[in-house]
């Protein structure tokens, strides 16, 4: 029996290996996250290049804030006909104020990280740091719904029936801002499990470096903003 | 040693917390209740009025069903766990694993990496099957020149669901059930890197099923496979949970490509260098990671589809701005790549069977590898080729022949490489062999006619043709479903004890392959008189050759009903075959038969390639 438990013993790896094979499989699903992201891009800078018919900022429909689709009834029954809307850019402004509060909450995670892994009193900074900064994603998630709802929408008639659309600008930032969110929410859960695992001890001193897999993730996520807001906030216009 | 383990540890008594009670029928309910509420929220807070009210009642209900089933089997009770700090105990883990538990774990959230590439096995066939019921309707559909077997609207769901399954269906085939149950044993591994990601990537895909059963249920889908806008943006609410199910699969694909990876670069026993990999090894990693490359991309191109039906953004909407050709490049910057997905993983397999069968080491192991690259790298460069007839960047016309063209080189090694192999061995004809000549002959016709195709001249004229439709079935199932069936051959004794009946499998070879030619070189000549494809009825002109694919078709699906009887039969009480009837020397034939729970006792140490055949 004595033999037994060596066996046994040797089924669990050194935290090392285990940890070095969890590295590869973030960074994997890094990857394939840097596709999913590169195919969002290209399908903006697509729909940008193509402008149909100088479709990219521009929609031929009733500008829907608040309006029904009987109004535009109304208006076509009338004899009226449907305005083409010029848009403008969503506010650069506000976009990079969102890149900020991510930034921001990607660093205080960062940051806990680094404490954590300094010395076993940092475990307390670690949970307050994460809290934080799953704070600011909540905070991140709340502001990009504000973003999103400033896209505008139009009513359009179309085939008999009234549709409800967006532009083709507007249509890849309401995806982009979307992807964001599921992002956002993502990191929140692992910031805020991170300060639960920390506070009832199973993410220690000695462990650091599971939050470590979690920063790389949110750390590609920060630069994802940056690249996508400096993308969007450049190259708009027709 | 494993059999006192189990004795000793007392991982039956209480380990697996709430996970005890989910298996797969608290998923099926979960799922079911989950979809219903989902259903019942979304009629109740949407504005019925709304555009796209429909299709936003469909999507919500199937991300009901799909977290309810998941729910349901216990995929999120981990991530609940770890986000509390409750992590799994060693008795947990014991009991994931399936320890101790007979056949129920088949039906759990099983960790084990032998349980789910069995499981995978079985959702391979039903993939498989429901897609091959669906080709028999197509092909009686087109039996006669006016023959109504199914209204338009239904055939036209048909094909495009038919294409799904079969595409889903052999990603899977080989990957899913080897590469789970084979692969952690030949590199010498305990398990898979990522045990329950490995049970995750097997339900999601389960969860996914039932979506693309539905679409057809709720119907009226004329997108194809290819989900062609603006016709998806025009279909029934079916497309919805079309594109659901394949936005749940990319989720599976992606998890089990992670795993797949990490476990062939990670978890290598001592001595287990990168050259001693068995090229099955190699083959999984290479398709694993161009996965990760294409899927995301269905991904999108899925999503984005959906959100144009349900939000009205008009990414493929062109009279809102869009355009169907970013939709056309979205799918095929996947659709090209996934064939690749799917080839790779069966040519590994047979080219192990062929070392094996021809008693030689694997001609030229390094030319193979550096042939599996060049695929991967140059698969991600000829998506246009599918696009050619567009008018999409007519001045791209030129490269794409040419990456198209080139492609052909790699594929021609590997193909060369497998010849080699053969060569002059000493040839043991057993079945999985059998299955292995099926594949050289067949896919040569396939490779030859895609050269065709890649030129444009030519594809000017047969694309959208019934020629297209015979080059990628010599493809899909002369090549991949040949390779697929050789690997069940080959692993089949090693998962049952048992060998899978030899009489049987040779009648259902025979059938298949005849059937094969039968179906689709009528299918080349119907195309080359310039039938166009998916349609569901034709001119008189392509009376003959139509009647003879169906006849051929025919033949196929009594060639594979022959081998699901081999199949059920042998699995039951087939001739016992001991731990290495093939006597092969990749580590999976090393093992006992039942493989224990932990594969190995001691962990082995390598110290030479699996090829030595011939040598000592
Ligand atoms: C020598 C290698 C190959 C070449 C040069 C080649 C070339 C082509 C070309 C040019 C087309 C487009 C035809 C058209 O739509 O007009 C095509 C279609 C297709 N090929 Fe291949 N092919 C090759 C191998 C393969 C392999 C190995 C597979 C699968 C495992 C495959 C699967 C397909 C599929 C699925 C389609 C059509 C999809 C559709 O339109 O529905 N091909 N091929
Ligand atoms: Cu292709």
């Amino acid at each position: 029996m004595s033999d037994l438990h060596v066996e046994v013993a040797a089924h669990h790896e050194a935290p090392e290996i285990v940890d070095h094979r969890q590295r590869l499989g973030i960074w994997l699903f890094i990857g394939g996250d840097v596709v999913t992201t590169g195919a969002l891009i290209f399908t903006y800078l697509y729909l940008r290049a193509v402008n149909t018919n100088g479709s990219w900022m521009s929609v031929v429909g009733l500008p829907a804030n608040g309006r029904s689709a009987s109004t535009l009834q109304g208006i076509l029954d009338d004899g009226g006909s449907m305005i083409k809307n010029i848009e403008t850019p969503l506010s650069a402004g506000f976009a990079w104020l969102l890149v900020a509060v991510l930034v921001a909450s990607v660093g205080l995670y960062w940051l806990g990280e680094v404490r954590l892994r300094s010395s076993a009193s940092g475990r307390s900074a670690f949970i307050a740091l994460s809290v934080l900064a799953g704070i600011g994603l909540i905070a991140y998630i709340v502001l990009s719904i504000v973003q999103l709802r400033q896209v505008p929408q139009y009513w359009r008639a179309e085939n008999d029936s009234m549709l409800f659309i967006y532009s083709t600008y507007g249509s890849c930032m309401l995806a982009l801002g979307v992807s964001a969110i599921i992002h956002a929410i993502i990191l929140a859960f692992l910031s805020f499990g991170s300060a639960t695992r920390a506070a009832v001890g199973v993410l220690s001193h000695e462990k650091w470096y599971q939050a470590r897999l979690i920063r790389y993730f949110s750390v590609w996520v920060a630069l994802a903003s940056v690249v996508l807001t400096l993308v969007v906030t450049t190259l708009n216009v027709n | 040693m494993t059999s006192t383990l189990t004795s000793h540890a007392p991982a039956h008594t209480s380990g697996g917390g709430a996970l005890r009670r989910l298996n797969f029928v608290t998923a099926l309910i979960g799922g079911v209740l989950f979809g219903v509420l989902a259903w019942w929220l979304a009629h109740t807070f949407l504005d019925a009025g709304g555009a796209g009210y429909s299709d936003q009642v469909t999507v919500l209900t199937g991300c009901g069903w799909v977290v309810g089933f998941l729910l349901g089997i216990g995929a999120l009770t981990g991530p609940g766990k770890w986000f509390t700090g409750r992590d799994q105990t060693h008795a947990d883990e014991m009991y994931l694993a399936g320890k101790d538990l007979g056949r129920k774990r088949y039906f759990q959230y099983t960790t084990d990496h032998k349980v789910v590439g069995v499981q995978y096995i079985f959702a391979t066939m039903a993939l498989l099957g429901t897609g091959g019921i669906l080709a028999m309707g197509i092909r009686t559909n087109l039996l006669t020149p006016g023959n109504h077997f199914v209204n338009q609207q239904v055939y036209n769901g048909f094909l495009g669901v038919h294409g799904m399954l079969m595409i889903l269906g052999l990603i899977v085939a080989v990957a899913g059930p080897w590469a789970n149950f084979v692969l952690p044993i030949q590199v010498g591994a305990r398990d898979m890197a990522f045990p329950r990601l490995n049970a995750l990537s097997l339900w999601t895909l389960v969860a996914a099923i039932p979506l693309l059963l539905g679409s057809l249920a709720i119907g009226a889908m004329d997108m194809g496979w290819v989900t062609q806008a603006p016709i998806a943006n025009q279909a029934g609410i079916g497309f919805d949970l079309f594109a659901m199910s394949i936005i749940t699969f990319t989720i599976s694909t992606t998890v089990a490509g992670v795993n797949t990876i990490c476990t062939v670069l990670t978890m290598r026993t001592k001595g287990m260098t990168m050259e001693r990999l068995p090229i099955f090894a190699w083959a999984s990693i290479f398709a694993a990671g161009l996965g990760l490359y294409a899927f995301p991309f269905f991904l999108v191109v899925m999503s984005l589809n959906l959100a144009d039906r349900m939000v009205g953004t008009s990414f493929f909407v062109a009279s809102g701005g869009g355009t169907g050709w970013l939709q056309e490049n979205l799918f095929w910057l996947m659709g090209h790549p996934e064939v690749y997905v799917i080839l790779l993983p069966a040519v590994g397999a047979m080219l192990e069977i062929a070392s094996v069968f021809s008693r030689k080491p694997l001609f030229s192991y390094r030319t193979v590898i550096g042939g599996m690259a060049g695929l991967c790298g140059l698969s991600a460069l000829v998506w246009a080729h599918h696009m050619f007839t567009t008018g999409w960047a007519p001045t791209l016309g030129g490269p794409f022949m040419l990456t198209t063209e080139l492609i052909s080189i790699p594929t021609g090694v590997i193909f060369l490489v497998m010849l080699g192999t053969i060569w002059r061995g000493n040839i043991w004809m057993r079945l999985p062999m059998v299955w292995v000549f099926g594949f050289i002959a067949n896919f040569i016709v396939g490779g030859i006619t895609g050269i065709y195709l890649s030129d444009i001249p030519v594809d000017n004229q047969m694309h959208g043709t019934m020629f297209v439709v015979a080059h990628f079935h010599y493809v899909f199932v002369g090549s991949v479903l040949f390779g697929a069936i050789a690997a069940l051959c080959y692993w089949f004794p090693k998962v049952t004890g048992r060998y899978l009946d030899e009489k049987m499998g040779r009648i259902s070879f025979w059938l298949v392959f005849i059937g094969t030619h039968v179906t689709f070189l009528a299918m080349f000549v119907s195309g080359m008189r310039g039938m166009p494809r998916r349609y569901s009825s034709y001119s008189m002109l392509f009376e003959h050759t139509n009647f003879v694919s169906t006849i051929g078709a025919y033949m196929i699906m009594a060639g594979m009903l022959v081998l699901l009887g081999a199949f059920i039969v042998s699995w039951r009480s087939g001739e016992p075959s001991g731990p290495n009837p093939w006597n092969a020397k990749s580590l999976e034939w090393m093992v006992p038969t039942p493989v224990p729970l932990e594969n190995f006792e001691v962990l082995p140490v390598i110290t030479s390639d699996p090829y030595t055949y011939g040598e000592a």
